[in-house]
């Protein structure tokens, strides 16, 4: 089958939507990976219960005194900054997660975003909903702030090494792609280091090799983490990987002279009939990782 | 697939600014050179897919083009082995007006790696004159037109190029065990096809094919000087090809003269085969039978070199003394007679002045007189 020459952001995304519609769909907004990010936010809001129990219960009520405090403006700079900060912490936490349960980078900000929006508005209506049953009054701005102060603080232990442990311990998994994404990067820069020369020598079909196999095992040992619905992607993508690999192994890893020489253009999808098999394998390859399109 | 047989193009152009290879070299400012090569190749692949071949026959005896990877400044780093293959050498006149250097080097690389080349010299339009006089003396055919200044007309030009090939390459391809060859299904093909393939092949021509079994025949390492003899089909073919175009053959003639080559190169297997078996060769004994060879150039349709002499007289000749010991005129005559090895066995036929020759080294070499009688009778081949 022909591969088109180039394929631009919306034709990957049509094949991935296309795959599994739904908790695809949703898996743009939200960190979704069998549940990991729900299960990661269980201790978090049971600090934050917690904390908000301690504030409430008592007879001079604190959630109520707080509120009063952020009603005063001299307050509200170092109050500012605490929830600027905090909610930075929160969401690098959860972002950090995002990046190595996904492989691919494409989609970690808005899914970043949605997860952070949802359980920082979910926290916060919680700690919202305590206030209201202690004090019905209390729906201020400073009300709203203190609630959401309350909840951000408990929500940045989203980070701590607690909530992982606890998930380890009930043995749900979510796949680890910083190596994977570190080898993509030297892959990436060996391919444009590679492009840009008019000839390429033996090492430069060693390190191609190298890097991309050990990608290829990194796949493998990731994709039984990965939840049915996406393990049909990842495996494609293993796949072109895999045929990647084959194909330059069989057409440049014991071949000599000009044939090692093509190698660099054939990285840049030139001689194209020469290497068919080489050069439909990369354009294969880079309908997953974008930047390793041909120009 | 696999690209088996490739002949290439050297480029005689500068690599386009800021891109790295002499592939991204617009000829005509509008298809890149790698472009036009490729696009090339797959409407000979198409052409060859519709006779219909295999995919196996397409990869054992097609033959596409590839382009070497040096541009004009690169020249003098292209090896000698290199050089070997290279077919075509498309000169951009609007650059090489100033690069002499390259200019000889090329001509003085092509003499050494003794390849005849194809000159097509590339001029945007208005076509610049003709620089062919700069590549001569030099083993060089040139393109018709000699100057080409439109994409179109060097696409045509490889296609007719192809086509001849295509012509000799059917008629030199053995059967395949089923029984048809090459052409094989040419019956039920389009007319396309059969101006690409022609005709059956008559029955004998394919019986002729069937002990056809060259490299069985010829075995060893396909290096040396008698190497020739193991001649591919592609080989065959691609000489043809080019005797065919120079000497502006028909298709007709252009398979005639190939069954002549192939009549030839099975006639030499059969001597070789024979003749090793009556000398009792030795472990580095060699035999040299390319002095039994016509050449190609030199081939004309009616003239009669095996298809009526079924009875061959062979001279085999061999050196008795070690070459330092001759004397200098002997030598000269040693190197005549292609005896440049002690271990070497010389394959002759018997002419005036060869057996003159063989009379001024009298006590010198060793001599064998053979009448061999070909098993084939192909006197109803040649037309």
């Amino acid at each position: 089958m022909e591969t088109p020459d180039t394929l631009d952001e919306s034709d990957a995304r049509f094949t991935w939507k296309e795959m599994n519609p739904l908790p695809q769909f949703f898996d743009k907004f939200f960190f979704l990976k069998k549940g990991y990010s729900v299960l990661a936010h269980v201790l978090p809001f049971g600090v934050a219960s917690l904390l908000l129990l301690t504030l409430s219960v008592p007879q001079d009520n604190i959630l109520l005194k707080l509120i009063l405090s952020l009603e005063r403006p001299g307050i509200w700079l170092p109050a500012a900054l605490l929830s600027i900060v905090s909610t930075s912490v929160y969401v690098i936490s959860v972002y950090v997660q995002v990046r190595k349960a996904y492989l691919f980078e494409s989609g970690n900000k808005p899914r970043t975003a949605g997860t952070c929006l949802l359980f920082i508005f979910l926290c916060t209506s919680m700690g919202y909903a305590v206030l209201k049953s202690v004090s019905p009054q209390a729906f201020t701005p400073a009300g709203v702030w203190a609630c959401f102060l309350v909840s951000i603080l408990s929500l940045t232990g989203v980070g701590w090494s607690t909530p992982t442990t606890w998930i380890d311990v009930l043995g749900v998994k979510h796949p680890d792609y910083r190596e994977s994404q570190r080898l993509v990067r030297l892959l990436t820069d060996a391919l444009n280091s590679i492009r840009a020369k008019p000839r390429s020598s033996k090492d430069d079909v060693t390190r191609i090799l190298s890097y991309a196999g050990n990608l290829c095992t990194e796949l493998e040992k990731n994709v039984d983490c990965e939840p049915d619905w996406a393990r049909q992607h990842i495996s494609e993508a293993g796949n072109a990987l895999r045929d990647f690999v084959a194909a330059v192994t069989d057409t440049f890893s014991n071949a000599e002279g000009p044939v090692i020489e093509d190698f660099a253009q054939v990285m840049n999808c030139r001689k194209g009939f020469q290497y068919e098999e080489v050069v439909n394998a990369l354009k294969a390859l880079s309908r997953f990782w974008l930047e390793w399109q041909c120009s | 697939m696999n690209r088996k047989n490739l002949e290439y193009v050297l480029a005689l152009a500068s690599k386009p600014t800021g891109k790295p290879s002499i592939l991204d070299w617009c000829p005509f400012g509008k298809d890149t050179l790698d472009a036009i090569i490729n696009k090339h190749n797959q409407d000979y692949l198409a052409s060859l897919r519709e006779i219909p071949w295999s995919a196996n026959l397409i990869e054992e005896y097609g033959q596409f083009v590839a382009v070497v990877n040096y541009d004009l400044s690169e020249v003098d780093k292209i090896d000698l082995a290199q050089f070997r293959s290279i077919k075509f050498v498309f000169a951009n006149l609007n650059e090489i007006a100033t690069a002499g250097s390259a200019v000889e080097q090329v001509k003085a690389a092509m003499n050494q790696a003794r390849r005849r080349y194809y000159l097509v010299q590339i001029s945007k339009k208005p076509p610049r004159p003709s620089e062919l006089s700069r590549f001569t003396p030099s083993p060089v055919y040139t393109s018709r037109p000699e100057v080409i200044d439109d994409q179109h007309k060097l696409e045509q030009w490889l296609a007719v190029f192809y086509r001849f090939y295509n012509y000799a390459i059917s008629e030199a391809v053995p059967p395949s065990p089923g029984g048809q060859g090459a052409q094989g299904i040419a019956g039920g093909s389009s007319a396309s096809t059969t101006a690409l393939v022609g005709e059956s092949k008559p029955r004998s021509w394919t019986r002729l094919f069937m002990d056809y079994r060259p490299y069985e025949l010829f075995g060893g390492s396909g290096e040396g000087e008698g190497f020739l003899l193991r001649r591919s089909p592609v080989d065959i073919a691609s000489e043809v090809r080019d005797t065919a175009i120079q000497k502006s053959f028909t298709e007709k003639e252009t398979r005639a003269l190939t069954r002549k080559a192939v009549l030839q190169e099975k006639a030499l297997g059969y001597v070789q085969a024979s003749v090793s078996n009556s000398l009792d060769l030795k472990t580095g004994d060699e035999l040299f039978l390319d002095c039994l060879r016509k050449p190609m150039e030199e081939m004309t349709l009616d003239d009669e070199y095996f298809e009526r002499t079924p009875t061959l007289e062979v001279m085999t000749l061999k050196l008795a003394q070690p070459l330092a010991e001759l004397s200098t005129t002997q030598s000269a005559l040693c190197s005549q007679l292609r005896l440049s090895k002690r271990n070497r066995h010389v394959l002759l036929r018997s002419s005036p002045a060869t057996l003159e020759k063989i009379k001024a080294l009298k006590n010198v070499i060793e001599m064998h007189q053979a009448g061999l009688t070909l098993p084939f009778d192909a006197t109803d081949l040649l037309v």
